[in-house]
């Protein structure tokens, strides 16, 4: 049973997104930062930093980026867990940035999360079947009988043996964890589901099989996913399309075969190096990148391009005005002034 | 690279590791056994629960407290036991000939104490004669061993002023502040984002260099092995499934699971059709199956005999200090694997 | 720091201004006349009502409180009904009593308890482990005042190795004297805090030993016993401080029943003896020190978390 993800035609490419299920325009998340005892604020954290993308049914985009980037974060004020302090998310036309009430609840039912943690996601005296119908409950959906019928649907489509499911969730591995959080994200039958680092906490061969779950599930159901992750290899073998994140806004965002094959953002480039090598015979044959320092701290960022302070080829321009995401000539938009023209040299 | 027939600095026989459970001894390493030549990097694989870490722990005697824990076999440094070791013999050990780094640094790091503090006290622990100017220039010298900017500032900071990265950083200068001729780094690289893991790794390649220490990485990411190991050790429930230099065990690996492992990593270069899997999970040591303990998910199991009767012995293979726990080896290059 | 400091101190008047009212009140509310208390059950009608007029007890409520509290802010806390002395001399004397005895008990209950509870950390499954836990559910059991008498039955009468009754004896006056009288109260107002503080330590530190950072200690080959004695009881001993803190405040306004038994003459015993003469000006003066002086503690122990713990940053 061989799958391949839906090309790039079906799925909608990066230059025009046919139909968008979901728009993003310019949302940012702010955090305000006291000092003293009166609690001035003296400034904020900015999480989410004017970010705008949008996402067709069926496709997968990814959001890319490494710890403090804002993509979790982002994450979680797309499905409203958090309100935006800025900006606008459109829903299949509506806008539900500031929905709230019964308009909310409806809003939930159309897009879903799965988190990272499996072990702290579910709820460790809840029965497996128990926690993929709490969602049907809560909705009030069912009768009892087509409840069953539908946990158990969703059970064995995630690979649960039915015999298993009445045992509570504490008591599966991280992976059967992981497979019955999607079956819950997948009771309410959403057209996005938005995972935040699925398989991270998971071993390596238990990844693959959740990797394998994922994509066959995008092509049975036609469900479109926001993935969260660090993992650029991951991301590689699930995504249609990428937008790389860094200190909340995106950099560089294009079909996942271009931004991979062809960086042209200085960050990218090398968060694209620093991944180690795969195959021993590649030691010290491959050009690495190693930025110098951390990340800039995100209540008080770089004035201009937030890379800057890391990146070789800053110049004064840099410091001036933040370089916007558009295309510059390699095919995909670009947030910098300086974009990489040269092919990088990666050895296959 | 060391020859072969050196003394090892650390030769690892048949270590056992569990503790009594009403119904039974669990196992969580079952009879495993490797050597670390001077100067080397044995990269130890497996997934959690492997026992790769538990291994190591036990070795130094830092098994967690808790369970009455029964520790058999040997662990020869350099001749010695470590596991017949009294106390006060061991803990010279621990720090001194052979220190350990570990996977979260910033809650490695005691919140209570500065850097210095504690980078100082490894060296004031095992080098007494030293006096506070002498232990604060080997500290700052550390810190720039490790490429901590601005040492004199930092070394008075605590803890929770420092990023992941650069507590890894710490870690490490506090491990090679008594030039230990074996350092064990578990998972040392796991919690840090992509382009610090590069980083942490220069430096460890750096230090390695300079000091000529032997470095055995517990890991269960194949690409960390594949950037700085000599050889590698895979584990699989307990016990040892293959050994082999880097190239070899990546170009000709000769056991099923490594076969499967390396084939379950996604790949960076491009897209595959469907990532190859391997069906159910590791056994838990209380469900140990008999015989070869991977044989249920094995796809060159097809319901033989001796995979489900006898544990294979860790044997050598058609090429030279290339071993595999396998019945039936030499299938492997030939047999495909089923996607 | 220094901002956050001032910020606490100015928040103390509000505090107290609030306590103060609510201190009045309840006194003041409490049944009784304090006329006949001072003058007894033959005086006359007109003789209560001449001492009510002298003491001002006619006025309106919120009026006495003014009085009270304007006379209080000039240091004047008014004059014992029952004894005629000045009421701040008479807390004065006493307060010294309490204060030297309640430091020496915490002092003690302190050590002991930090003791027994990382001792029975250390070594989890060990008999001084188990001991400690019969000694902390023991000292939990036993009533102070029932532990106070049986000691001076045991020590005091049958054994008469020490005084049975104790006065206060300043300790720079004479210090072996002050450790005979005071060791059987202390031990016995010790007793409960060495428990809750043993329990409290032992699991603080339980949780510590488990800790990264103290497998990176013997990683290096810190000898155990500085592990356990600097690595893991500084830190444990970070969530320690406010139980330590909340005790010793209740030491120095709480020994009621222990003054008692042991008829020292401590703020306890005075706020005893004036609930039952009805002596208000005593004891307003007295419980208002007391919370003045908890808040303090309370202050205290704030500022102690900044000095212990390099995390803890005001302001």
């Amino acid at each position: 049973m061989s799958r391949t993800l839906p090309t790039a035609a079906e799925a909608g490419d990066a230059a025009q997104p046919r139909e968008a299920l979901l728009d993003v325009q310019d949302l940012e998340k702010h955090y305000p930062v006291t000092a003293g005892v009166l609690r001035r604020v003296v400034g904020h954290v900015r999480a989410v930093d004017g970010v705008s993308f949008s996402l067709a049914p069926a496709e997968t985009l990814a959001l890319v980026g490494e710890s403090g980037c804002g993509k979790s974060t982002l994450g979680r004020t797309l499905i409203r867990l958090l309100d935006p302090t800025a900006g606008r998310i459109t829903f299949r036309g509506m806008d539900v940035t500031h929905i709230g009430g019964r308009e909310l609840q409806r809003y939930r039912r159309r897009i879903q999360m799965v988190f990272q943690d499996p072990y702290s996601s579910l709820n460790p005296r809840l029965s497996a079947r128990q926690s993929v119908a709490e969602p049907l409950r809560i909705h009030h959906l069912y009768d009892r009988a087509t409840e069953r019928r539908r946990t158990d649907e969703l059970l064995e489509r995630v690979g649960i043996p039915l015999q298993d499911a009445d045992r509570l969730s504490g008591q599966f591995s991280g992976g059967q964890r992981q497979r019955i959080a999607i079956a819950r994200a997948l009771a309410l039958e959403p057209d996005v589901l938005v995972l935040d680092e699925p398989v991270a906490a998971l071993d390596v061969s238990t990844q693959a099989q959740i990797i394998n779950l994922l994509r066959d599930l995008q092509h049975d159901l036609g469900l479109a996913y926001v993935f969260i992750s660090h993992d650029l290899a991951v991301v590689r073998q699930v995504a249609h399309r990428v937008a790389v994140m860094y200190l909340g806004k995106i950099v560089e965002t294009g079909r996942a075969q271009d931004v991979y094959d062809r960086p042209s953002h200085p960050y990218v480039k090398a968060l694209l190096s620093a991944v180690p090598i795969s195959d021993p015979a590649l030691r010290g044959r491959r050009q690495r990148i190693i930025l110098r320092g951390d990340v800039p701290n995100p209540a008080d960022p770089p004035s201009g391009c937030r890379f800057r302070t890391r990146c070789w080829k800053a110049q004064d321009v840099c410091a001036e005005d933040i370089p916007a995401l558009v295309e510059r000539g390699s095919g995909h938009p670009v947030a910098c002034y300086f974009p990489e023209s040269v092919l990088e040299d990666r050895l296959a | 690279m060391a020859a072969a027939t050196e003394t090892p600095t650390l030769a690892v026989r048949d270590l056992h590791v569990g503790f009594p459970t009403r119904r039974g001894l669990f196992a969580a390493v079952d009879g495993v056994s490797f050597d670390v030549r001077p100067g080397e990097t044995l990269g130890v694989v497996g997934e959690s629960g492997s026992g790769k870490s538990l291994s190591m722990l036990a070795v130094l005697g830092l098994l967690p407290p808790g369970p009455a824990w029964i520790t058999s076999g040997q662990a020869l440094l350099n001749g010695r036991d470590l596991l017949r070791m009294q106390g006060e013999d061991l803990r010279r050990v621990r720090g001194g000939q052979v220190a350990m780094i570990f996977q979260n640094p910033t809650s490695s790091l005691n919140p209570v104490f500065s850097i210095g503090d504690q980078v100082g006290e490894a060296i004031r622990v095992h080098q007494t004669g030293l006096n506070r100017a002498a232990v604060r220039e080997r500290v700052l010298r550390l810190l720039e061993l490790v490429g901590i900017p601005e040492p004199r500032r930092r070394i008075e900071q605590y803890p929770h002023e420092f990023s992941g990265g650069m507590a890894q950083r710490v870690m490490i200068a506090m491990a090679l502040a008594n030039s230990p001729s074996l350092l064990i780094a578990d998972e040392p690289t796991t919690a840090l984002d992509v382009t610090i893991q590069a980083q942490i790794l220069e430096v460890l390649r750096n230090a390695l260099q300079e000091l000529r220490t032997s470095l055995v990485l517990i890991t269960h990411n194949l690409s960390l092995v594949a950037e700085l190991a000599d050889r590698v050790v895979v584990m699989y429930a307990g016990s040892v499934v293959e050994t082999a230099t880097v190239s070899e065990l990546f170009h000709h690996p000769r056991h099923p699971y490594t076969v499967g492992l390396m084939r379950s990593v996604p790949s960076l270069e491009q897209q595959t059709e469907r990532l190859v899997q391997i069906p159910g999970q590791q056994p838990s040591p209380a469900s140990r199956p008999s015989g070869c303990p991977f044989h249920p998910r094995c796809y060159l199991f097809q319901q033989r005999q001796p995979c489900v009767e006898q544990t294979p012995p860790l044997d050598a293979t058609d090429q030279p200090a290339h071993l595999a726990a396998c019945h039936f080896w030499p299938e492997v290059e030939t047999t495909a694997v089923p996607a | 720091m220094r901002q956050y400091l001032l910020l606490r101190i100015a928040q103390l008047v509000p505090a107290l201004f609030l306590a103060s009212i609510a201190i009045w009140a309840l006194i003041y509310l409490l049944p009784g006349d304090p006329a006949i208390a001072i003058l007894g059950p033959n005086a006359t009608p007109e003789q209560l009502q001449a001492l009510r007029e002298q003491l001002g007890l006619n006025q309106p409520a919120p009026l006495q409180y003014l009085g009270w509290l304007g006379r209080v802010a000039r240091g004047d806390f008014g004059i014992s009904y029952q004894t005629g002395l000045p009421v701040l001399q008479l807390i004065g004397l006493r307060a010294i009593a309490t204060v030297q005895l309640g430091t020496m008990a915490f002092v003690v209950s302190m050590l002991v308890g930090v003791t027994l509870g990382v001792i029975a950390a250390a070594r989890p499954t060990s008999l001084a482990a188990r001991l400690v836990g019969a000694y902390n559910s023991l000292t939990l059991a036993l009533p102070s005042f029932w532990l106070g008498l049986l000691l001076i039955l045991l020590f005091g009468v049958w054994l008469k190795i020490l005084p049975p009754a104790s006065g206060f004896i300043p300790i720079w006056l004479d210090p072996l004297g002050t450790l005979r009288v005071s060791i059987l109260p202390i031990a016995t107002l010790a007793s409960y805090t060495s428990g809750i503080v043993a329990r409290f330590v032992r699991a603080a530190m339980l949780d510590v030993l488990g800790a990264d950072y103290v497998r990176t200690a013997r990683a290096k080959g810190v000898a155990e016993p500085r592990v356990v004695w600097r690595h893991a009881l500084r830190n444990a001993l970070l969530p320690t401080v406010t139980v330590l803190g909340l005790q010793f405040g209740a030491f120095i306004g709480g020994a009621v029943v222990t003054e008692g038994v042991f008829n020292y003459p401590g703020l306890g015993s005075l706020v005893l003896s004036s609930v039952v003469s009805r002596d208000y000006t005593v004891l307003q003066g007295a419980i208002l020190l007391i919370v003045a002086a908890f808040t303090l503690v309370n202050l205290g122990v704030d500022l102690l978390y900044a000095v212990l713990d390099p995390r803890v940053q005001y302001g």
